[in-house]
């Protein structure tokens, strides 16, 4: 074509459609529109499907950007930072919260809660109360609770018939059940380094009665009842779970549980709702939630905070007001929502539609996050993530017969010891052993 | 040593614009150790001829045998036949040492055996000085004796040069035209040789065959080529000026050839000739070098027309006529005084005059 | 020589952002700390990179790394070259095939590999498994994962090494071969004393691009392994993203990035000087 035509049609064009867009801006009321960053995942789209009926209350327009959970945290820091801003809200992993609060980044929502008594906030439960909502340090409010991912044990009602009560039932059931010659295994392990292995096996590290910290936030990793738990765990990973466990995220366990594989995944509660979903499960309708095996879970959770360069701080609050309410909390639950509030767990309608509803709230009810809110979470998760995965290989080299059972329990020592020291320093430079600290429920005493 | 037999010879390219038949039906015997010339005009098929003995093309029909093997499906290495290639494909990464010796190393020569050769060829060519330096550092002189040495160094049965001597420069090409001659004859190995170059030919052939439109058209020494051209393309190919041809018409009546301006008496007996084979019209063709001219009236002349253009080459002079349409040149020693505009005779001496049928271009007289 | 007005376009380009990097890998700071100001801590942040094992752990696992992926990859790419540099019928579909895995975004690479090796679902583990009967675990073990990585990685990469190969074979003069030939030499010899020598100089700069590409790989080992079992395949980009924007100690992720970017280029050098240089004279 010729480009002495094309270049001028090409302007032509742009400028006629500029021109329209401007005076159809200036000639009637632009809606006000308030921007949400979120992870993109299925409670994500529960949401979207109840939001017209906030756009229709309030006339404001909601728009979501969806990320996945790997790009979410540089993309957060990179508005914080900038001077403008750009989200007007924003969903928070727990982890994170403390840094965020510290740093200045997040909007306080105590005088918004007084203005709203109606989203009580003693509905919350504790443990996700103190994790996502209330920040112990200076007791403020930044967040409020959006959903749960407390972990729990979905096992196969025509294989198991009591759910096994601690750590090492669960491991004798697991061996029984595994037949490698069928190509079929006890537990669809997700070992791998980085938040899989800690939220896998810091269960079995809580089920034998140990912790991270203590309340005064010492590391206490290096404990044995830590030893013997993660020992336990590697049994379990190698003995038990499909070769290859070790690298395992979500999506390769999940696919080996759906697909008939395994009898017992050790994974987010609500997962249940996948996988006795025909849609997305080859055997939907044989899978049944109980506790994690040993009482006492790992709770992930995420809450609603407003930037502190929200460019609509407002409408923020308008849509915090809406969505953290019972009313809409409920709607979302009766979508498959994992609920945050002891009424919504209580309902007798989201009972009726989902009879485990009470299961999963003494699941969440015995649960401790993964990390207290301190500034330096995401780090410690990675420290834990890196020596329980190096612990898991001394477990490996036990299992070839290289190393006696004694061995390579002194050598999950040794890697705990490192992470305790680790953790250790890293607290110690962030300021947290200047002076007497006392931790909130679920931590500590109260 | 051993000879070469190409038996109806026909090589048929595919090309995205159809068939192009490049050489077609060739037969020819090259004699143990001669030297033969393929001459021809570019396209005319001598290379693809050269390169289906060499290997680098197969035949699409007909066959082809060295000595008393039958090649046709045989790899070049099973041949025994060297090739000197037009721009020399030296191997640009090796020094000179290891490009002549790279045909023995391959063939798994003993050392001692390669470096001993290796030396006897360099000592023959001239080239001892060069043996550690590369192609690049080589001008096109040198690189053109490495490319020799190389196809001499395995004493092939057969060398094969594709126009060897056209990228050196007018002087080197007189000097390596002697030498290789005298190179192929010490080594006495049959010689297939590719040129367009017919002065080349000339020189150095044993024998010349002559393509054209991918046919042999004339197969002979170099003196019987220019002694008895096949047909006009030989004719015009072969002798330099190229000789003069001009059409003319045959009048029994007269016993002459109309020619224009120009008339030629023919002797009776070949005036009978054309006129029992009916050829009527005819090109006559004399070669420049023996056309005679003579300032006055001479009885038994041609014609008499003014010199058109006097082209002075030192040792002789071109002098050019006009006739009609076509240009008629005569050699003549440079100590003849011509000038432009005057009127000369000319004179066709008849043993001199070759007479072509011009449908067929054949000779006829 | 002609090295010198590229670098300068690069140290251009690269000086505001390296000047930065070069002070803030000589104090304290971490990017949460909006308010506190930028503590000089001298040569602290060095002294700590250089003496952490985990630093040079994650170099020794970055150079086992991109030395097995550049050399796969090559070997790879250079068959796959060879082969479709030659004429046949379908040769245009081969090339175009060859090419696809370089169209796929690396994060999906990584995903995709992750269940193509999956033991119980994967298609290779179940060739493997049907054929020896063998049940093979990709990420088992540490050097089982590293290699993993390698073959995934190897397997992203070797269309690029094909192409780069495949240019250089193209544009090789065809007279030397037709002399080969007819000198005697049969394909072997050919490739070896023709092919080889002549694609040197293509070879060096394709396997050094790689090499550098390499260095710094971390999409795949993100997506494929997060660094694990352990440590075993943390690498050095690895280890400096995780410092510096998941940690946000911007500090020492400063001070590592830069004596990651010194050995990098003292490789690259190193490189040129004794491959390039040899390849040019060769």
């Amino acid at each position: 074509m010729n480009t002495k035509v094309v270049v001028p049609t090409v302007v032509a064009i742009i400028v006629i459609v500029a021109a329209v867009l401007l005076l159809t801006r200036g000639g009637e009321q632009a809606p006000t529109t308030i921007r949400l960053y979120m992870e993109d995942m299925v409670e994500t789209a529960y949401l979207e499907k109840l939001l017209p009926e906030f756009e229709q209350q309030t006339g404001i327009k909601v728009v979501i950007e969806k990320a996945s959970y790997e790009v979410m945290r540089e993309k957060l820091i990179s508005v914080f930072k900038s001077s403008e801003g750009y989200y007007d809200v924003i969903i928070v992993d727990n982890p994170w919260v403390a840094e965020f609060a510290e740093a200045g980044w997040l909007v306080p929502l105590d005088d918004f809660l007084a203005e709203n008594p109606q989203l009580n906030v003693d509905d919350y439960l504790t443990s996700l109360w103190w994790t996502v909502g209330k920040y112990w340090k200076d007791g403020k409010v930044y967040m409020l609770p959006w959903y749960n991912y407390a972990l729990a044990l979905m096992y196969r009602t025509d294989l198991v018939n009591t759910p096994p009560r601690d750590w090492a039932e669960f491991y004798s059931l697991a061996k029984q059940l595994t037949d490698p010659q069928k190509d079929f295994y006890g537990v669809a392990a997700q070992a791998r380094r980085g938040y899989k292995v800690v939220e896998e096996g810091l269960n079995y590290v809580y089920g034998f009665g140990g912790r991270v910290f203590d309340a005064s936030l010492r590391p206490v990793i290096n404990s044995s009842q830590a030893v013997e738990a993660l020992f336990l765990y590697g049994r379990v990973v190698f003995e038990t779970a499909p070769p290859g466990a070790i690298n395992w995220e979500f999506d390769e366990a999940f696919q080996a549980a759906q697909s008939g594989k395994a009898a017992m995944m050790i994974t987010y509660n609500w997962m249940i709702g996948a996988l006795n979903n025909p849609e997305q499960s080859q055997t939907a309708g044989k899978w049944m939630v109980a506790p994690v095996p040993g009482g006492y879970a790992v709770l992930g959770a995420w809450g609603w905070a407003i930037p502190h360069n929200a460019p609509n701080k407002e409408a923020a609050f308008k849509f915090l007001a809406w969505v953290a309410s019972p009313e809409t909390e409920k709607k979302l639950a009766l979508m498959g929502h994992a609920p945050v509030r002891k009424s919504t767990f209580l309902d007798p309608e989201v009972n009726q539609k989902y009879p485990y509803m009470k299961t999963l709230l003494e699941v969440v009810d015995n649960s401790l996050p993964i990390v207290p809110p301190v500034t330096v979470g995401e780090q410690i998760v990675h420290i834990l993530g890196q020596y329980f995965s190096e612990s898991l290989l001394h477990v490996k080299d036990f299992e070839e017969g290289k190393i006696s059972e004694a061995e390579a329990k002194a050598l999950i020592k040794q890697e705990l010891d490192k992470a305790a020291q680790e953790i250790y320093e890293l607290m110690k430079t962030e300021g947290y052993y200047e002076q007497q600290v006392q931790l909130p429920p679920p931590w500590g005493p109260g | 040593m051993a000879s070469v037999r190409l038996v109806r010879v026909r090589k048929v390219f595919h090309t995205p614009r159809g068939e192009v038949t490049a050489v077609d039906d060739v037969s020819l015997e090259v004699r143990d150790g001669e030297f033969l010339v393929l001459l021809g005009p570019s396209g005319c098929g001598k290379t693809t001829t050269l390169r289906m003995i060499a290997g680098l093309e197969t035949p699409t029909r007909g066959e082809i045998y060295i000595g008393d093997r039958l090649v046709n499906n045989l790899h070049p290495k099973d041949r025994d036949v060297a090739m000197v290639f037009q721009n020399y494909a030296l191997y640009p990464h090796m020094r000179v040492r290891d490009i002549i010796a790279f045909p023995l190393k391959i063939r798994k020569y003993p050392r001692e055996e390669i470096d001993r050769r290796v030396r006897e060829v360099a000592e023959l060519l001239k080239i001892e000085h060069l043996l550690d330096r590369r192609p690049r550092e080589l001008s096109g002189g040198e690189q053109q004796r490495v490319a020799l040495g190389r196809a001499i160094v395995r004493r092939p049965q057969v060398f094969l040069m594709d126009e060897p001597l056209s990228n050196l420069d007018a002087k080197l090409r007189v000097v390596m035209r002697a030498e290789l001659k005298r190179l192929q004859k010490s080594l006495g190995v049959t010689t297939i040789y590719v040129t367009h170059d017919q002065v080349e030919a000339m020189t150095m052939a044993d024998r010349i065959a002559v393509m054209n439109k991918g046919r042999v058209v004339q197969l002979g020494t170099p003196r019987e080529l220019f002694a008895r051209p096949a047909n006009t393309f030989v004719a015009g190919f072969i002798g330099s000026p190229p000789m003069n041809m001009i059409e003319c018409s045959l009048d029994p009546g007269r016993g002459l050839l109309d020619c224009g301006v120009l008339k030629y008496p023919l002797d009776p007996n070949t005036g009978s000739l054309l006129q029992s084979r009916g050829v009527i019209e005819v090109i006559l063709g004399i070669r420049p070098q023996h056309v005679r001219i003579q300032k006055g009236e001479v009885p038994d002349s041609v014609a008499r027309v003014p010199v058109y253009v006097v082209e002075p080459m030192g040792t002789e002079t071109i002098v050019n006529f006009k006739l009609g349409e076509t240009m008629l040149k005569a050699v003549v020693p440079a100590d003849v005084e011509v000038e432009a505009g005057e009127v000369w005779s000319i004179v066709f001496p008849r043993e001199r005059v070759y007479i072509f049928d011009k449908k067929s271009g054949e000779l006829v007289a | 020589m002609f090295l010198l007005p590229s670098l300068a376009l690069l140290v251009g380009i690269g000086l505001a952002p390296f000047f930065y990097v070069l002070i803030l890998s000589f104090h304290r700071y971490r990017l949460t700390w909006s308010d506190r100001p930028w503590e000089f801590v001298g040569l602290d942040n060095y002294r700590y990179v250089m003496n952490w094992e985990r630093f040079w752990d994650a170099a020794w696992n970055t150079i086992v790394f991109a030395v097995g992926t550049t050399l796969l990859s090559f070997a790879v790419g250079f068959a796959l070259a060879l082969f479709l540099s030659q004429r046949f019928r379908g040769r245009g579909i081969l090339r175009a095939l060859v090419i696809i895995p370089l169209l796929i975004p690396p994060v999906s690479v990584g995903l995709m590999w992750r269940f193509i090796l999956h033991p119980l679902l994967g298609l290779v583990p179940w060739i493997i498994k049907s054929v020896t009967g063998v049940t093979v675990s990709f990420f088992e073990t540490p050097a089982m994962a590293m290699f993993s990585l390698i073959l995934i990685d190897a397997w992203e990469w070797f269309p690029f090494m094909f192409l780069v190969l495949l240019a250089g074979l193209e544009s090789l003069p065809r007279e030397p071969y037709e002399a080969a030939y007819v000198d005697g030499a049969n394909r072997y010899q050919i490739f070896r004393h023709i092919t080889l020598p002549l694609m040197r100089p293509v070879i060096a700069v394709a396997v050094l691009l790689k090499f550098l590409i390499s260095l710094k790989v971390y999409d795949i080992i993100y997506t494929v392994t997060t660094g694990g079992p352990g440590t075993a395949t943390e690498t050095l980009s690895y280890l400096i993203y995780r410092q510096t924007f998941a940690y946000f100690w911007v500090d020492r992720g400063s001070a590592m990035a830069l004596v990651y970017e010194y050995l990098i280029i003292l490789f690259a050098v190193l490189f040129v000087k004794y491959a390039l240089v040899k390849a040019r004279a060769g």
